[in-house]
Formats: structure tokens, C-alpha cells, sequence
């Protein structure tokens, strides 16, 4: 017969559990709600930013502008892959290292030199166990937990920084964008050079004069640029942030149910231990009241 | 001029809209001096200075404080595109003192440790006296 009191004690640290897990995701969703907010405000400064940039780009001789023009030959090329801090968060991190080994491990150093870079440690950590050949460039910890836009310009201007000190010829980001409080997509963006689209013949308006530069063109694409890189940097940041608070609250939604659904079993169980108990110790008086009898 | 002609502004900074809309005249505090721009302007694209920005509408002027970004104009369109933008009747500016002392306080210890970031602490001084300057002016 099982234990009682040992039934007794799983249900209670269950119990306990469920608490945590069910707190976990109540802090989730009213972070996912405070990131989703903030992906919406900037939308419009992405917007009209990457408007007034491919319109530059499509209308202004821009050549000697490596930052955008990209250099002639690509020889490393550099990935940023952007997971979280901690974990608890279903398949957030464990999706990405799987992207990364299966995208860019598995044909590292056939063409270009690549190396890889990591914004959050849960990423970086998974990789480092399996003992990866490849270049490990920066590592930036625990930065997530509180960001703003300073902060992407300040991590921004070190990889222009270590771009233009040859350390690679291209950098992309690889980070999980937020699609919906269940679903994440990884998504895959070139970062340096600044990636712009390229307008159909029939878009480029041929009428359009240049600008009036004020102060001078040079002065202005050395700050548009950066900005650009810092701009979507920020955006890739509040885009993995609000998905990992996604994946974290759906994961811990599971796991309250599933704590919930052993508590039931567990509660089943005990009562029908209690019962056979009880049964067993009926059983034995009425067997020694007969016995007394005869 | 036609009495109806208007720009159109849009004013975004990366954490929300601030302002969209028709104005008679937009006043940008460009690199090397104020802008105004009319109805009809030519194409410009130019660096913002820390600075006050005007949206003029018949006799009423909304101020705000903006500072890193640029303004693109394109005809009756302006685009302001602002690091920082603030109306200055909602400056506080208290606060912007406060700022102010930090950021000298930053500057002082500069020496001492070299994490400070020196033009960083210089901005942050600039940021905070520009609005209190604008801010002052506004109540």
C-alpha cells in the first residue's frame, strides 16, 4: 500500500511548484505586454528610417560608403545570435542553437571564415558544450534584462568599430522575432553592411532631384548609417525579448497545467489509499467480532 | 501661397509618434542654423541640433526639445526623425537640473575612473541645460 504521508508530501511540493510556474507566467505576460507595446511604438521611426534610407540609396551615388556598399571581397563573415539570459522558456534557445549548428556550423569554412558573436548566455552556453570549431568573437551577458536604445547604440558602435577594423567583412543577426505570444520565428538579417531593398526599375522615381544636404552629404550618411545599424540592433533586441517572454509564458502555462493535472492524479491516488485503508482496518474488526462469535 | 497649403510633419522618435500632422510652418533646428520650412519646400535632408523644433499653425507655436536625428523634407512633406523629442510644457524641469548635476558629477570623476565616458557625461550636460533653458521659457 502506498505511503500516505510520502502522497501526501508530492501533492504539497507539487502544489508548490504550480505556484512558481503559474507566478512565472503571470510576469511573462505582463512583460510580453510592456514589449509588445514598445515593438509597436517604434514602428513608425522604422518605417519612415528605412524609407529615407532606400531612397538615398536608390537615388544618391553612394559608392565609398563601405558601410553600406559592402566591401568588394567577403571573406569573414560574422553572426550574432541573440538568445536569452535564462532559461524556463520552452524551446526559445534550444530552436536557435539548432538554426545555427544546422545553418552555419554545419558549412563552416567551406566558402567564408565565419565566427560568431552572442547576445544572451543560454546560447553561447549550449555551444560551448558541444565544443564548436568556430571563431567565438564577443559575448555580451545579461544585457537583456534591461535595455533601451542607449544600450544598442553602445553595443552598435563596437561592431562598427570592429568592422572597420577588419575584424569582418559582413555581420548578420540571428534572433528569434515574435510572431505571436506562442509562435517565434527565427529570422536572419544582415546588420553590416546596412541591408537595403532594392527598388524594381519601375519604382525608382527618375524625377526625383537629390537632396539639399545640410551640412554636407558626407556628414550626414556617417551618422545615417550608424544609426541604421544601431536602429535595427534595437529592434532585433525588442524583437527577442518580446518572443522570450512569449515562449516563457506559454511554456510555463504548460507546465501549471501539467502540474495541475498531477496534483489530480496524485489526489486520486491518495484517496484510494485512504479508502483502502480504512477498508483493510474495517475488515479486521469485523473479522475479529465474527471470530469473538464463534 | 494659397491660405490652405500645409506641410504635413510627421515627428517619430524610436519610442512612439509624437506628433503627425498639418502645420503652416515647421521650424527645424538644423546643423548650421533654424530652418523654416514652408509649403512647397525643396528636397533637404539635414542633421538636427539639440534644439527647439516649431510646429507654427495661425497664431498658436507648439515647441518641442529634440535632439540626435534628422529631418528630411520633401516638397509639403516633413519627416523629423529624433534620438530624443520632448514638448517643452512637459519638460520637468527639476529633473532636467537633477540630470544636469549628475551628469557633472560624471564629469568630475572622470579622471579618476576610466569608465566614464567623458562625451557621453559633456552631452548629457548639454542634453539637460537645453531643457531647462526650453522648459523655463515654456511656463
Amino acid at each position: 500500500m502506498a505511503n500516505l504521508a510520502a502522497i501526501k508530501k508530492r501533492i504539497k511540493t507539487t502544489k508548490n511548484t504550480q505556484q512558481i510556474t503559474k507566478a512565472m507566467k503571470m510576469v511573462a505576460a505582463a512583460k510580453l505586454r510592456g514589449a509588445e507595446e514598445r515593438l509597436r511604438a517604434a514602428r513608425p521611426y522604422a518605417t519612415m528610417l528605412d524609407e529615407v534610407i532606400t531612397d538615398l540609396y536608390n537615388h544618391t551615388e553612394l559608392s565609398g560608403y563601405e558601410l553600406i556598399e559592402g566591401r568588394e571581397e567577403v571573406k569573414r563573415r560574422e553572426f550574432l545570435v541573440i538568445t536569452s539570459d535564462r532559461g524556463l522558456c520552452g524551446g526559445f534557445n534550444s530552436s536557435i542553437v539548432r538554426h545555427v549548428e544546422r545553418e552555419i556550423l554545419a558549412r563552416a569554412h567551406d566558402e567564408f571564415d565565419e565566427q560568431l558573436s552572442f547576445v544572451g548566455r543560454k546560447g553561447h552556453d549550449i555551444l560551448k558544450r558541444r565544443d564548436v570549431d568556430i571563431v567565438e568573437k564577443r559575448v555580451w551577458i545579461n544585457l537583456l534584462k534591461e535595455f533601451d536604445l542607449d544600450l544598442a547604440i553602445q553595443v552598435g558602435n563596437s561592431l562598427i568599430k570592429a568592422f572597420q577594423d577588419g575584424e569582418f567583412d559582413e555581420l548578420y543577426v540571428i534572433s528569434n522575432h515574435f510572431v505571436s505570444a506562442i509562435s517565434q520565428e527565427i529570422v536572419t538579417r544582415r546588420l553590416i553592411p546596412v541591408e537595403v531593398p532594392k527598388l524594381e526599375p519601375g519604382q525608382v522615381r527618375e524625377d526625383l532631384v537629390d537632396y539639399v544636404y545640410e551640412p554636407g552629404r558626407e556628414e550626414i550618411l556617417k551618422s545615417l548609417l550608424p544609426l541604421q545599424v544601431h536602429y535595427q540592433l534595437y529592434r532585433a533586441f525588442l524583437e527577442s525579448f518580446a518572443a522570450e517572454m512569449g515562449a516563457r509564458m506559454s511554456a510555463m502555462d504548460a507546465a501549471s497545467k501539467n502540474a495541475g493535472e498531477m496534483i489530480d492524479r496524485l489526489t486520486l491516488q491518495y484517496n484510494r489509499s485512504r479508502q483502502a485503508a480504512i477498508t483493510v482496518e474495517l475488515m479486521e474488526i469485523i473479522n475479529g467480532a465474527e471470530a469473538l462469535k464463534g | 501661397m494659397a491660405e490652405n497649403e500645409k506641410v504635413h510633419l510627421t515627428l517619430v522618435t524610436p519610442h512612439a509618434e509624437v506628433a503627425v500632422g498639418p502645420a503652416d510652418q515647421v521650424i527645424i533646428p538644423a546643423h548650421a542654423g533654424e530652418m523654416g520650412i514652408l509649403p512647397g519646400h525643396d528636397r533637404v535632408l539635414a542633421l538636427l541640433n539639440m534644439g527647439a523644433l516649431k510646429v507654427i499653425n495661425g497664431n498658436s507655436t507648439q515647441t518641442y526639445f529634440v535632439a540626435y536625428g534628422f529631418a528630411e523634407v520633401d516638397h509639403d512633406n516633413v519627416r523629423v526623425l529624433a534620438g530624443v523629442c520632448e514638448p517643452v510644457d512637459a519638460i520637468d524641469i527639476e529633473r532636467a537640473k537633477e540630470a544636469q548635476l549628475r551628469a557633472e558629477e560624471r564629469l568630475k570623476n572622470a579622471a579618476l575612473d576610466p569608465e566614464i565616458d567623458v562625451v557621453r557625461a559633456r552631452a548629457a550636460i548639454d542634453r539637460a541645460m537645453m531643457r531647462q533653458i526650453l522648459g523655463v521659457g515654456a511656463a
